[in-house]
Order: C-alpha cells, then sequence, then structure tokens
C-alpha cells in the first residue's frame, strides 16, 4: 500500500529538480550526492518551499497539487521534521520541547515516547546540558510528539560520533516499527542508508534514478553488512574485537551497543581447502549458495552463519572448479572489516 | 522643580516607549522575516533615518508637520487638537528619537533566533502568530527587553528635538535634560547638581540593567 506519492517540479537558476516517486510504511532511502535535491525534496514535501508544479499527497490528504491550485502551509501538513542540527528551542527545558507539537487528541502519548526513547533522565535538562547524540533524540521525540503522518529526516546523524549514530539508527528502527510511522530519510552515506533503509531512491542532478532496496545497494555497492552486537567489557582496551568469531581491527572502542559490520566483497578470498596467511587472519567455513556470473568477474553468495558476498575472477573460479552447496573457507584481513558508519 | 521633572520625564520616556514598542515590533518583524526587498529596504531606511539626522533636525520636521500651518497640523487644528509645545509633543519628540535605538536592538534580539527553529515550529503544528510568541519572542526575549530598555533610557535623556517642537515649559514639557538646561542658563547651581545626579543615577540603572539583559541573553545559547 503506497502511503505517500511525490510528484514535484522545482527551479533553482541552472538547478532543475525532477522528481516522481511514492513510499510506504516502511523507511524510505533518498540517497545521492551533496547538491542533488535531497533537501530540497523534503523542504518541498514540508511545505518550506513551494514547488513550481507537481503533486503531493499522503494517506488521500493532498498536501500540494499545483493543478488544482492547492498548497498547504507547513503547520497544517502534520509532518515530523528532523534536520542536521537537532534544533531543539533554547530556553525550553527537554520535556517541553518534546510536548511541543503536543496536542491532547493525538494518538501517541507523550510518556510512551519518554520511554520507547528512554530520555526519562533528561526530561528536566535544558538543551546546552545535552550531548549531540541526546539532543538529537529529543529532536525525534519531539516530532514524533505531534503525531506525523510522516517522519522527514534530513542528514539527521551527519553531526553525531559513530556511537551516537549506532544508537540513533536503532532508535529509528524501532520507532518505525513501532509507530507505524512512514520515514523518509536523506543522506549522502551510504552505510547509513544499507543498515536503516528498506527502500532506497537515488537522485543525481535533481532526478530519481532509480529505486533498489538498501540489500541491492549493499550489493551494488560491494559491501557486505551485518548487525552485531558487541559486548566488550567495561575497561577493556583492546583494539582487536572478536564478533561472532570474526576478528575485527578498531580504531575506537565500542561498547555495548549494536553495529554494522562492513567488508568489500573485493578484500575476500576464497579457497576449496583450508589455507594459513600470517595477515589474513579471518578464516570463516561455510557453503558456497549462489554463483552469479558476470563477463569477467563471478559473484559467490557464501552462508558463514550469515551471508557473504565476494568477487573473484573467472579464471580462478574456473581452478577451484567451485559448484553449489560446496564446502568453502572465506579469508579475509581483520583490518578490512569496518564497522565505523562514517 | 527637580522632583517635578523627575516625574514628568519617567512619565514622557513611558509613555513614548510604549508608543514606540508595537512599532518597533512591527517594523523589527517587517526587516528581519518578510520576503519583498523592497519592503524590508524602505522600512531599514525609516529606521535608521531618526539615527544619523540631528535630533534638532527631527524636532523641526516635527514642528513643521503639526505646527497649525503645516500638513498635518491644519487638520489637527481644524480638530481643535493642539500638538506643538504640549506634553504630547514632548512624548512624539521622545518617541521618534528613541524608536531607531529600540528596533535595531530588537531587529538584531530577532536576528540571532535562528531560523530553523521557527521552521520546526511550523512544522510541529503552529502557524505564524504562535510561532512568534512562542519561538521568536520567547527565544530573543532578554534581547527585546534589552532594546525597549534602551529606547527608554534614550527617551529619558532627549534634549534636542523636544526643545523645538515641545518648548521647554515647566511642568508640559520640561524633562530633566531640558531643566539642567535651564539651570545652567539661570545659574541654579543647587538643582542643577540635583538634576545631574537625577539623570546620571537613571543612566546607571539602564545601563546596569540592559547588561544584564544582554548577558543573560547570550548565555542561553553557549
Amino acid at each position: 500500500m503506497k502511503s505517500m506519492n511525490i510528484q514535484l517540479n522545482k527551479k533553482y537558476n541552472d538547478f532543475i529538480l525532477n522528481c516522481d516517486f511514492s513510499i510506504n510504511k516502511k523507511i524510505t532511502g533518498i540517497f545521492g550526492p551533496s547538491g542533488s535535491g535531497k533537501s530540497t525534496i523534503l523542504n518541498c514535501i514540508s511545505g518550506f518551499t513551494k514547488p513550481e508544479s507537481g503533486h503531493i499527497s499522503i494517506k488521500n490528504k493532498i498536501l500540494y497539487d499545483s493543478n488544482n491550485e492547492i498548497y498547504l502551509n507547513p503547520e497544517k501538513r502534520n509532518i515530523g521534521y528532523v534536520t542536521q542540527k537537532s534544533n531543539l528551542f533554547p530556553s525550553m527545558n527537554v520535556l517541553d520541547n518534546i510536548k511541543y507539537g503536543y496536542q491532547d487528541n493525538c494518538e501517541i502519548e507523550v510518556n510512551d515516547i519518554i520511554n520507547t526513547m528512554n530520555v526519562q533522565d533528561l526530561l528536566t535538562r535544558f538543551p546546552n546540558e545535552l550531548s549531540g547524540g541526546q539532543a538529537q533524540k529529543i529532536s525525534i521525540s519531539r516530532a514524533l510528539a505531534s503525531n506525523p503522518d510522516i517522519l522527514l529526516m534530513d542528514e539527521p546523524l551527519s553531526e553525531l560520533d559513530t556511537q551516537s549514530k549506532l544508537m540513533i539508527l536503532n532508535y529509528l528502527k524501532k520507532i518505525n516499527k513501532r509507530y507505524k510511522i512512514p520515514i523518509i530519510y536523506v543522506s549522502h552515506d551510504i552505510s547509513e542508508m544499507i543498515a536503516l533503509c528498506d527502500d532506497v531512491y537515488m537522485i543525481e542532478e535533481g532526478n530519481i534514478k532509480t529505486k533498489i532496496t538498501s540489500s541491492e545497494l549493499s550489493f551494488q555497492s560491494n559491501i557486505n553488512t551485518d548487525f552485531q552486537n558487541i559486548y566488550l567489557l567495561e575497561g577493556n582496551d583492546s583494539k582487536e574485537l572478536l564478533i561472532n568469531g570474526i576478528k575485527i581491527k578498531v580504531n575506537e572502542i565500542v561498547k555495548k551497543t549494536q553495529v554494522i559490520m562492513m567488508l568489500s566483497s573485493s578484500t575476500i578470498m576464497i579457497s576449496n581447502e583450508k589455507l594459513i596467511f600470517d595477515v589474513a587472519d579471518n578464516t570463516l567455513t561455510g557453503v558456497l549458495t549462489k554463483i552469479k556470473n558476470s563477463e569477467s568477474i563471478i559473484r559467490l553468495f557464501c552462508d558463514v552463519g550469515f551471508e557473504i558476498v565476494l568477487d573473484i575472477s573467472k579464471d580462478y573460479f574456473d581452478k577451484l572448479n567451485l559448484k553449489l552447496n560446496d564446502r568453502i573457507y572465506v579469508i579475509f584481513k581483520s583490518i578490512n572489516v569496518n564497522i565505523s558508519l562514517s | 522643580m527637580v522632583i517635578q521633572s523627575l516625574i514628568l520625564t519617567l512619565e514622557i520616556a513611558i509613555i513614548a516607549t510604549l508608543i514606540n514598542i508595537p512599532l518597533a515590533f512591527i517594523s523589527s518583524i517587517i526587516v528581519t522575516r518578510t520576503e519583498i526587498k523592497s519592503l524590508k529596504f524602505i522600512v531599514d531606511v525609516f529606521i535608521s533615518l531618526p539615527l544619523v539626522l540631528p535630533p534638532v533636525v527631527l524636532g523641526y520636521f516635527l514642528l513643521i508637520i503639526f505646527s497649525p500651518a503645516g500638513y498635518l497640523g491644519q487638520i489637527l487644528t481644524n480638530l481643535g487638537v493642539e500638538v506643538v509645545f504640549t506634553k504630547f509633543a514632548a512624548i512624539l519628540a521622545c518617541s521618534l528619537v528613541s524608536f531607531p535605538l529600540m528596533a535595531r536592538a530588537i531587529i538584531i534580539a530577532f536576528d540571532s533566533v535562528d531560523k530553523d527553529l521557527e521552521k520546526i515550529a511550523r512544522s510541529l503544528g503552529s502557524n505564524k502568530l504562535k510561532m512568534f510568541f512562542t519561538i521568536t519572542l520567547r527565544e530573543s526575549f532578554f534581547g527585546v527587553c534589552g532594546g525597549i530598555l534602551l529606547g527608554f533610557a534614550r527617551a529619558l535623556g532627549e534634549f534636542g528635538a523636544t526643545i523645538i517642537f515641545a518648548g521647554n515649559i515647566e511642568g508640559v514639557s520640561r524633562t530633566i535634560p531640558l531643566a539642567i538646561f535651564q539651570s545652567i542658563q539661570t545659574g541654579d547651581d543647587k538643582n542643577l547638581t540635583l538634576l545631574i545626579s537625577c539623570s546620571v543615577v537613571l543612566g546607571i540603572i539602564s545601563v546596569i540593567i540592559n547588561n544584564i539583559l544582554i548577558s543573560k541573553s547570550n548565555r542561553k545559547y553557549k
């Protein structure tokens, strides 16, 4: 079921934004380089920028229609908007910030949001007493409390450190699941897209080029991803982690949090017999589940407890004489596993 | 004489300030928030003009406009309203001279409010009026208060425009600055010392309160 339809045209001097897409109740990403028109789309949806022409509707409510000269002001659109900066109201404490857009007839209770976002201890603080991650959590809570039909997120993690990014990503998944509010998430960070979004629209120079799933995006970008829980002992200052049997070298210690492991398919070796390398310190045993041919590269999908994707040359593939369901060894260096989102 | 001048000065300055507040608010909103550039430019010029012209010239303009032979004065005289050399004239003179200081300070205060905060407030369901009172005014409150106080302090010290437009009439338009002028002219040293002391004390109080408001205004963003 489509939750929102967006069709708009907007001109800025030489730049022309021209897009036509729809979103469902999931988390939809808009991914593209800086200046490609991502934020302009959000500004048009939220009503802060008026398109030259087009149609924007959500749940059968028309927000903008150039043909029928309908243009709802931002306050009538019922849209939650979260920006790069948390933009909390400085003279209000956290609770007043959260309750700013709340109305008595709202379906979502403020207390429920406070509990879901785990901000009970911050309610009496003022914005200048919060960390960047905490402030962004409050900003999301505030947007949720206005009971929006949709949440627009304009690169909300771009000013946060890795740990805060991971925390917020988890909360976004949680609120989409709990409150069934569709989210449009804009970013130029591919790892955020892969970690968070269900569908991703690729935008370039003001045009939506294609719609793909985040796993397809992961595939296209040659990045293997997996959510993992890392539980490190407090005070552990080791820079080498062991997660689900995979050695990872990290620059910073991530404590008790969820991370996304990323491993480029081009940095993985495969063998049908166990090899020992001094530098390639990860060897996982698994089964070959899928083989995909292209002109010069063979893409292999292996089940090593989770799915891992790797690319090898056709010559090497022929030499190994690999077949589906063969037992294989996947070999890679711990330094090539990235758990950083930025 | 001193007490009378002090009360008259406070009375005139307070009324002039009260007249200026809504005008300063409206003009500041136009300058900081309107997207019509020509309107913004015209209002900005009108705000700045009294700041760059000598108060005596402003008093002279008021005299031309409001004298019985003047453009507006003719109409008012026909309606039986006399403005020149009255307390109302002193209030108008004080308003005109203190207006740019108040408006400029309020413009700075409004400008200091992040536009994104207003944007977020609108996305949370506030119309422009609610947004103005709950966000713009609230976040710029101390700066706005400082601006109002600055205008009030300027009105307390107004001399040039008042003496031209309202004269130097005891009990009518003889505010502290004019009373000081009168004392110097007549060599009334006793009253002169008292009047100057009043003037200095009022000035110091205004500056202290203004500085407290400015520091409060700056602190919350740190």
